[in-house]
């Protein structure tokens, strides 16, 4: 592979987040910034589950989920002590990007990263994220962690460059908080934890200052933690004013938020000097920040509680001359960061990392060769040496055993509680890691072992009763719901929303639908209920429902990829194509990796007539999930419209033959409409019908009916349908949308004016038609809505409106064009020889 | 009040009280202000020597 890039500057803002930025940038306060996103390539970047900052840097530094990388958490069994300590690099079980780097010989120098304690020994310099923190008072004696430097002979130099927070002044805390010479610091120590976080933040940056300008390198990784910490200590009084503020703290508070950014951009104004013009530069964060009305005004007395706070998109934004300019970048993951900076340096990624080569920012067309794995590799990859390297969850299991066993002494009640903490924590965040991999096997055995645990701690059911939800496990469902039912402190109506989705998966959509509506009276700002409550009205075809309850979750939250995909469906079936495909837009624009919004926007873009779009759009779908075939349905049928025969028509004509299990013609229409009439014709004309002798011919049909008496059984048993295979069956308009999407249809639809098929009807059944039943007029105008939407949302089905008034009376045309529909497969001459005018008896006059 | 080279284009003020601009410039800034409050600190230090001398 081709080297593109000289040397990479990879800067890490931990919890940096656009909607904090954009704002900024439009008023022209982060101009360093600017000048980046203007020339180079943004987006949003997805975080992984659970968003601590720990395991998402080392994802972001390895390119692999927290169960291959084996960082789990903040805090781990410390093998000395036996209580607990902050992460070390040491659990890391996998290489690095800098680990790859190394082996090639690369200069690498890492600033900050976290983990990354004790500081590795590679081919540069390593200051691990232990440097900076400080803990004794300005003037005493600052000692430096052992371990802290690499090579330890650069300690001397780069220890000088800490700061301390006592060293700051007034001038540079006035720029966050003009007001602070009112604030009394004996009382309010606010000004001494944003004092911490600046100095800590400008200690990393002059280390990282330091080593651009006197040593050689290939890449740069520099990690602040400070926008994360300003947001944690200070974001509950960016403006907008919160509720539960004071007006006070407000007014002393509100720009330090604001501050931080900028603060970072001058920082980053630097980077950018200091780098030169042939260095790539990449600036991502793990996570965004809450900062508007989705801020949570209490944090849960859970672990890790403020990660609640983090938003599920980070920032990205990536410069080089190789890399496309002024361009967004949609669907990117924290594991890609690895896998584009090693095709920068033309080193191949790994088939075992879970990221992939953003290859869409690149302005040529690049090859990416991939390795299995990095891991086997003998070499040189400046990794700590094996002996030090520990597995957290067994060295913790095995830690406990030596102090049951008295070989270690006992740390105490309070280091024993804490480290029994610490790995119940670790592993709830690997069941989480598993959940979000879709593991889900994994993750139910990982909970149960926690349950067992620790009975008390409810996060271990509730994660369970999504994992059998997902498992269609409706028994053990409920029976965690009567477990939670029985516990103090929980609030009943999320159970409501658990037991509604369960319900909802049982086709229980009624029930469903009024358990979230009884949640919602006690839980109205959740985005999340109106979800379920929009899906459930998405079910009942109560579409302009959900399109209300969809703009309702999107009114508390416009970020909402779900809500977006939710109002998309709901306008696609209401015929608005153009919001439909708007809507879905919003829905991938948010998060690109969800096949079924792309599926819906071709869905969109081919009622609109746009089918080079459909086209796309289905394609993605294809890559993403090549088990949605009926993406490959649809592209058949835009292949077909569009004269296609390629590779890839063979490829989607394979799919879908697997996929399709035969071709029905169906005769549909209300009854009255000439559905009898119909089949006649066509058996005529030639074709095979599925009937049975069940019901009659009769005065009203005197020469029958045609029907099939499994059909009236349809919604509950479509195992029949395989006999229609290659016939024609009737089947009324109620029921067609009952039918399963792995066949292909041919729809003759019968039409006759709505007025004659009542009057018909009430004959047939010995009624008065003196009063004409508007309410069945217009349930059945309804009815055929609804076919019209089924049509259109399903590419197995082609479908033809036939009208019966002008079949007895322009036979002709309207049997050349039913010929046409089924591919000149019927007998005209014969075919019209079955019409009798003399039937058509219920006239309009 | 001295003033420190950015890069060849722009200047630096550096003043006793330092600044967010200066702690943004990393080491060299850190250094310049360090070494100001050094010199002033010393020359005061020589101000209130030369005082008590006379």
């Amino acid at each position: 592979m081709k080297r593109l890039a000289k040397k990479v500057l990879l800067i890490g803002w931990d919890a940096a987040d656009w909607k904090v930025i954009n704002p900024l940038l439009d008023s022209g306060k982060m101009p360093a910034l600017e000048k980046l996103v203007n020339t180079g390539v943004i987006g949003n970047i997805a975080t992984l589950d659970p968003p601590l900052s720990p395991m998402l840097w080392t994802s972001i530094a390895t390119g692999k989920k927290a169960n291959k990388h084996g960082i789990l958490g903040f805090v781990e069994p410390d093998p000395i002590s036996g209580s607990i300590r902050p992460v070390n690099v040491t659990s890391r079980k996998c290489r690095t990007l800098w680990n790859i780097l190394n082996y090639h010989g690369l200069k690498s120098n890492v600033v900050g990263w976290w983990p990354s304690h004790p500081a590795e020994p590679i081919n540069g310099v390593m200051v691990s994220n232990f440097f900076s923190k400080c803990s004794v008072s300005y003037g005493k004696r600052w000692p430096i962690s052992d371990g802290s430097v690499y090579p330890a002979a650069m300690t001397w130099t780069l220890k000088n460059l800490r700061i301390h927070p006592q060293e700051l002044t007034s001038a540079h805390i006035l720029p966050f908080v003009p007001l602070a010479a009112q604030i009394d610091q004996e009382k309010d120590h606010r000004l001494a934890i944003l004092a911490k976080i600046t100095a800590e933040a400008a200690s990393i940056h002059a280390v990282a200052t330091y080593l651009m300008e006197n040593t050689e390198w290939d890449f740069m990784a520099v990690y602040y933690d400070s926008i994360d910490h300003y947001g944690h200590a200070f974001m509950k009084y960016h403006p907008p004013k919160m509720s539960n503020v004071s007006e006070e703290d407000f007014e002393l508070y509100k720009n330090v938020v604001e501050g931080g950014y900028i603060f970072h951009d001058m920082m980053l104004d630097r980077l950018i000097q200091l780098a030169g013009d042939d260095t790539a530069i990449v600036i991502v964060s793990d996570h965004g920040f809450y900062s508007d009305h989705l801020r949570p005004e209490n944090l849960p007395r859970i672990p890790a509680a403020p990660a609640i706070e983090h938003r599920p998109y980070g920032i990205l934004c990536m410069k080089h001359d190789t890399l496309k300019k002024d361009e967004r970048i949609y669907g990117a993951s924290l594991l890609d960061i690895t896998p584009t900076i090693l095709t920068l340096f033309g080193i191949e990624p790994a088939k075992d990392m879970d990221g992939k080569v953003l290859t869409g920012i690149f302005q040529d067309n690049i090859a990416t060769n991939y390795i299995e794995s990095w891991e086997n590799i003998e070499g040189d990859f400046g990794t700590h040496p094996a002996h030090l390297q520990e597995d957290t969850l067994n060295s913790a299991a095995a830690l406990k055993q030596l102090v049951d066993l008295g070989y270690i002494e006992d740390p105490g009640e309070d280091n024993t509680k804490a480290l029994n903490m610490a790995i119940k924590e670790l592993k709830y965040n690997l069941s989480r890691v598993y959940f979000s991999s879709g593991n889900v096997g994994q993750t139910i055995l990982l909970l149960e072992e926690l349950q067992l645990m620790d009975n008390n701690d409810l996060r271990f059911p509730l994660d369970l009763a999504k994992c059998y939800l997902q498992k269609a496990d409706y028994k053990k469902v409920k029976h965690i719901i009567q477990f939670l039912k029985s516990r103090d402190g929980v609030n009943l109506s999320y159970l409501e929303i658990l037991e509604g989705i369960a319900l909802s998966g049982q086709n229980k959509i009624h029930a469903a639908l009024r358990l979230f509506k009884k949640a919602n009276e006690c839980l109205p700002e959740i985005p999340a209920l109106h979800i379920e409550l929009g899906k459930a009205y998405l079910s009942l075809e109560r579409f302009q429902e959900a399109l209300n309850v969809f703009n309702t979750a999107l009114e508390k939250d416009d970020e909402n990829a779900f809500a977006w995909h939710g109002l998309s469906i709901a306008h696609l079936r209401l015929g608005n194509f153009e919001d439909a495909a708007e809507s879905a837009l919003n829905a991938v624009g948010l998060l690109y990796h969800f096949p079924y919004a792309h599926y819906h926007l071709g869905e969109a873009l081919y009622n609109m007539g746009r089918f080079k779009e459909a086209m796309q759009a289905f394609e993605l779908v294809l890559n993403m999930n090549s088990k949605l075939v009926k993406a490959a349905v649809w592209l058949l049928k835009l292949h077909e419209k569009a004269g296609i025969n390629n590779s890839k028509t063979i490829y989607y004509k394979e799919l879908v033959k697997d996929y399709m299990k035969g071709n029905i013609t169906i005769v549909s229409g209300l009854p009255r409409s000439g559905t009898s009439m119909m089949m006649q014709i066509l058996q005529a004309g030639g074709m095979k019908l599925l009937t049975d002798a069940v019901r009659k011919a009769d005065d009203n049909n005197p020469r029958g009916y045609f029907e099939y008496e499994m059909v009236k059984n349809l919604t509950k048993d479509q195992s029949w349908l395989n006999k229609a295979d290659g016939k024609v069956v009737k089947i009324i308009a109620q029921l067609l949308r009952f039918l399963p999407s792995d066949f292909n249809y041919k729809v003759i639809f019968m039409r006759r004016d709505m007025y004659e098929i009542i009057v018909s009807q009430q004959k047939m059944l010995g009624r008065s038609i003196d009063k004409y039943p508007l309410s069945i007029a217009s349930a059945y105008e309804k009815e055929l809505e609804k076919v019209e939407i089924w049509h259109q949302k399903e590419p197995n089905v082609d479908l033809i409106y036939i009208d019966y008034k002008e079949l007895l009376f322009s036979q002709q045309k309207s049997l050349t064009a039913l010929n046409e529909f089924l591919g000149h497969t019927i007998n005209i001459e014969e075919a019209v020889k079955v019409i009798d005018r003399n039937l058509y008896r219920t006239k309009l006059i | 009040m001295k003033v420190i080279k950015k890069n060849k284009q722009t200047e630096y003020i550096v003043q006793p009280e330092g600044s967010l601009g200066l702690l943004a410039l990393g080491a060299v800034g850190l250094k310049a202000w360090r070494k100001l409050r050094f010199e002033l600190n010393r020359q005061q230090k020589c101000k209130e020597e030369e005082k008590q001398n006379k």
